[in-house]
């Protein structure tokens, strides 16, 4: 069987402009709360897919990416065992 | 059980807490200060008798058949205005009183038709009853003079489609009159002409029932104690033998009926007065619109087909639900384990929506589960959860009766939650201010006795902002509950927000050129708000399907927080919930990142006591919510979806990426009463069982968790959904088995905490609960965060107002908004199979009379609506109660095709779909848009059915 488990198709717009909504809203926090507290929302409500995806647009420089999203990057991405 | 009638006590309970003891014919009665000597006999089982007399009405005093003799009192009162007091001595039957009754009866009589045998009321009939009781044997005025019946009378009205208006039958007691004024607060009925020349009218001489002002609400039916307002499907089949309690299953009100019926045939719906939820009251859907249920457009035999435009194929449910398993299974050995999902129903029981949840997380071995609620009331689960800690409203509808202020954003009630209206109007008539903030002008801003405060006519979009303008003169002028805060609120959280609130930017004056709501409206409203006594948050899906939908439900919370309106009853949070087990079907687990009860699937120790329970190991991963799953299918490694009583085809935004979407995958089983939209796109359909089939619970708006009976067998060869469920996940290889729908929630009460001393024997017995049910609270909890929060102490959330992406500009200049209307339900699947459908036949486009002059739009012109995404073309109504530059639909017909304009906007938080912001232009057209014509060939080509081979 193909074991393979995420699946997904956002577009990279898609989810640049869903990861910058999150930011807009824990912007209103200071840095130190912000960048946690988007880090947690990603993680608890995007699907691997969508997390693959982002990842590897920011290592190829984050384009149009809010800074804070960049910034708690390295806390949303942890992947869990599948 | 035999038919059920719930006792009447002839007047309404007192609320006093002072006891008056008395003596009625001899029996010692203790009963609350203000209770009516009528009511006093009736508790303790002297019947006295009555006509103009209901519990649900205020005493009124004018049959004089309830006539008593009170020791030391002069003559005759009527027991039913006359009050209680200590020490009196009450005798309810002597000589004198039974000839006074037989009198005024002769003369009821005098006037009234003698066609008891072949009258629509016989054996339901109180005037028979009572003409029984006082033993009347002769009418001595005899039936010559001046009559309103026979050829004096009145043509019968037939207007209404479910009941008739015969005033031949009419004793002028005004129970029709004043249950619409008392308990249903519409004012359409009134008694016109003096004397004996008196008789009920629906307005002006010239208006039938349908053309005026009621709304088929059936209280007036249900008042009526002779056959002049009657259910049609009495006259036509007979008083109705036996009752069985259940729940409506449209809005999320959730009113208890008693399902009449002959046989299996459903006579009528009587709203249940013992129903938490609507105490004997009900709206035009779930008193009369359930003829849906045996509408000839049901499929009642599973289908299946390889392709979407072959011919569907009738097959037995064995051969359905291995065609499904093996095309999932095929499909997931190929793409792999996350690549089918399902999406469970809102108009399903919990047990139902467990079932699916459960083959999805367990059988399909992935979280790729979503639910309707997914495009409604996601925001309203998060932001509460984040500010107060449980991801429902606070307070049972009962609570709006200790209201003093009610703020109303973004619902319409009167339309989308009727029976609750009802009563919030009740308790506007009995002096509450109200405050309404909403871009339309909605019927609860001025309707007979009731007039808004405030109505804050703000432009779609700018919610947030116009929160925050009321928080910033709550904490600028001093107005915040400084002891509720510090007592029960995150002290460092809580001075974050007032700093952030009480900024320059966030005033009324800063805000009110982006809300267009004038700062003097906001600071009064605001004023009320925190200082009007116990204030409450109504709301509805203008709050949440926005972009920034969760800020907006954390903004509520805040203020409610703020103002110490949180934690007893009148004040609190309310989401008015749209479909009936919405609130279930989250709490059942159907959102991909967590369990039943709102825990996250990544957490080790709930997911563990789930693999324990269920034998299997589950992903910590979230799944993909709807439009998640779109974008996969789209892309093309999401193949397999299973859709159980959702249209999403109809009812998600834009529709062609949906259906692009849906036309991508390579099966699709749809699980419905009939062949809805998204069934144009599926190749198995399994037949589903409506709510009078159905054995299960739903839980409505304020968490109140309700019995639904069947009331007939399963019209689908004997399938309940839970059933077809669990064949399917046997049939993919995991052992999943019940023995009935109390089987279910035994499992559900075993692994959910709030859920925890549920159980069907349990619901039987106490008629409803409301979760949490647990060992703090083994009755349930009407009202939430009495003594706390459940997340400890309150959150403030910084609330930043962000604009939405979606704008307006010179080719898009208008806002167009959806909402409901009263006769028609969502989608309209059930409603436009039923009569309603006379009320609300299109779908209409709302518009200013400036925008439509300035566009050469007269009223009923069709018109094409474009938005960036496609376009659609309804008929205008001109109309006043639209702000200039926003327009206006509803979306209960699928050729209208509102969700080919709405956009892929969404809330941050939840991914809730922005519906209520779209930029449009509107322009005259003179044909149906692109899409409809498509839409038309689709017709022909997705839902065509073999020809069924005869039996040899």
């Amino acid at each position: 069987m193909n074991t393979a488990t995420f699946v997904g198709g956002e577009d990279l717009a898609d989810l640049i402009r869903m990861a910058n909504q999150i930011a807009a809203f824990f912007g209103a926090y200071p840095e130190d709360e912000a960048v946690p507290g988007i880090a947690g929302h990603i993680k608890d409500f995007w699907t691997m897919h969508m997390r693959r995806k982002l990842d590897a647009h920011i290592r190829a420089g984050g384009e149009g990416l809010d800074p804070l999203v960049m910034k708690a990057w390295p806390g949303a991405d942890a992947t869990r065992a599948a | 059980m035999a038919i059920l009638k719930e006792p009447d006590f002839g007047t309404p309970k007192s609320k006093a807490a002072t006891m008056v003891s008395l003596e009625i014919d001899g029996i010692k009665v203790s009963v609350p200060e203000g209770t009516s000597v009528m009511r006093a006999a009736r508790q303790v089982g002297q019947e006295v008798p009555s006509l103009c007399a209901a519990d649900m009405l205020d005493a009124w005093g004018s049959c004089r058949m309830c006539l008593v003799e009170i020791e030391g009192a002069r003559g005759t009162p009527a027991s039913c205005t006359t009050p209680v007091r200590e020490g009196m001595k009450v005798k309810t039957q002597t000589q004198r009183l039974e000839k006074i009754r037989r009198g005024v009866m002769e003369l009821y009589i005098s006037d009234h038709p003698l066609d008891c045998l072949t009258c629509a009321a016989n054996g339901d009939c109180e005037l028979q009853d009572t003409a029984g009781e006082v033993g009347l044997r002769d009418v001595r005025y005899g039936f010559e003079g001046e009559k309103h019946f026979g050829a004096g009378a009145d043509p019968k009205d037939e207007s209404n489609p479910y009941f008739t208006f015969d005033s031949s039958k009419c004793i002028v007691c005004s129970r029709c009159v004043r249950a619409c004024e008392e308990v249903q607060g519409t004012f359409a009925l009134t008694i016109q002409g003096r004397g004996f020349d008196s008789k009920v009218s629906a307005g002006i001489m010239a208006d039938d029932f349908f053309g005026s002002e009621c709304v088929s609400c059936g209280a007036c039916v249900q008042a009526c104690p002779t056959a002049t307002l009657r259910e049609k499907a009495v006259h036509e089949h007979g008083v109705p033998n036996r009752s069985v309690l259940t729940t409506c299953a449209y809005c999320g009100v959730g009113c208890s009926f008693k399902a009449e019926l002959q046989g299996d045939q459903v006579i009528r719906m009587v709203p249940h007065k013992d129903g938490g939820a609507n105490e004997g009251h009900s709206c035009v859907k779930g008193r009369f619109a359930w003829g849906y249920a045996t509408h000839k457009d049901r499929v009642t035999t599973p289908m299946i087909r390889e392709k979407t435009t072959d011919p569907w194929k009738e097959v037995s449910w064995d051969e359905a639900i291995h065609y499904a398993a093996q095309r999932f299974r095929t499909i997931q050995e190929k793409h792999g384990k996350g690549s089918i999902g399902g999406i469970t129903s809102s108009r399903c029981t919990n047990e139902e929506v467990y079932a699916v949840q459960k083959l999805i997380r367990a059988a399909f071995g992935n979280n790729n589960v979503d639910t309707c609620a997914r495009v409604c009331h996601s925001p309203t689960g998060y932001g509460l959860k984040t500010t107060l800690g449980t991801s429902a409203g606070t307070q049972d509808f009962k609570s709006v009766e200790q209201s003093d202020v009610i703020l109303v954003i973004g619902a319409n009630p009167t339309d989308g939650h009727p029976v609750f209206a009802s009563r919030m109007k009740k308790r506007l008539r009995e002096g509450a201010k109200l405050i309404v903030a909403d871009p339309r002008r909605i019927d609860l801003v001025r309707s007979p006795h009731v007039a808004a405060s405030h109505h804050l006519q703000l432009r779609p979009g700018t919610n947030v902002a116009l929160m925050n303008a009321l928080a910033h003169v709550v904490v600028t002028e001093g107005l915040v509950d400084e002891a509720f805060v510090a007592e029960r609120c995150e002290a460092r959280e809580f001075d974050r927000w007032r700093t952030f609130v009480a900024e320059e930017r966030n005033s009324p004056e800063a805000l009110e050129e982006k809300t267009g709501v004038p700062a003097d409206d906001v600071r009064a409203a605001a004023r009320l708000y925190a200082t009007g006594g116990n204030a409450a948050i109504y709301y509805g899906l203008g709050v949440t399907e926005h972009s920034q939908g969760s800020t907006m439900v954390m903004a509520m919370a805040n203020l409610a927080m703020a103002t110490g309106n949180i934690g007893r009853e009148g004040v609190g949070i309310n989401p008015l919930r749209g479909q009936n087990n919405v609130q279930g079907s989250c709490d059942m687990g159907s959102f991909p990142h967590e369990f039943s009860g709102y825990r996250h699937v990544s957490d080790d120790k709930v997911r563990t006591l789930f693999e324990g329970d269920w034998g299997v190991k589950l992903s910590p991963e979230p799944g993909l919510r709807i439009p998640n799953m779109f974008a996969a299918a789209v892309e093309g490694s999401f193949r397999g979806l299973f859709v159980q009583g959702e249209d999403i085809a109809q009812s998600d935004p834009n529709t062609r990426h949906v259906t692009a979407a849906l036309e991508a995958m390579e099966c699709i089983v749809v699980q419905d009463l009939f062949l809805n939209e998204t069934a144009a796109y599926a190749h198995v359909f399994f037949p589903g069982t409506s709510f009078l089939e159905k054995d299960g619970t739903f839980t409505n708006a304020e968490r109140r968790i309700n019995r639904v009976r069947p009331v007939m067998a399963e019209k689908n060869g004997g399938m309940a959904e839970w059933d077809a469920v669990c064949r399917l996940a046997r049939a993919m290889g995991y052992n999943m088995h019940y023995d009935s729908a109390s089987d279910i929630m035994d499992e559900i009460a075993r692994l959910t905490p709030t859920f925890k001393g549920v159980s069907f024997a349990r619901l039987d017995r106490e008629g409803s609960m409301q979760w949490p049910v647990d060992d703090a609270a083994p009755n349930g909890t009407p009202t939430m965060h009495v003594a706390g929060f459940v997340r400890g102490k309150g959150r403030f959330m910084i609330t930043e107002y962000v604009p939405t992406e979606e704008r307006t500009n010179r080719s898009f200049p208008l806002i167009l908004t959806t909402g409901r209307i009263l006769s028609q339900y969502n989608v309209g699947a059930q409603t436009r199979r039923t009569e309603n459908s006379r009320w609300h036949e299109v779908d209409r486009l709302e518009i200013h009379p400036f925008d439509a002059e300035e566009r050469g739009i007269a009223d009923g012109d069709m018109v094409s609506i474009q938005s960036r995404m496609g376009a659609v073309t309804l008929p205008a109504m001109i109309s006043e109660r639209m702000p200039q530059g926003v327009v206006y639909t509803t979306f209960h017909h699928p050729t209208s095709g509102s969700n080919v304009i709405t956009t892929d906007q969404s809330d941050w938080a939840t991914n809730c779909p922005e519906y209520k912001v779209t930029a449009v232009q509107v322009a005259r057209s003179n044909q149906p848009s692109e899409w409809q014509m498509e839409l038309e060939n689709l017709y022909e080509t997705n839902y065509r059915r073999a020809a069924v081979e005869p039996a040899e």
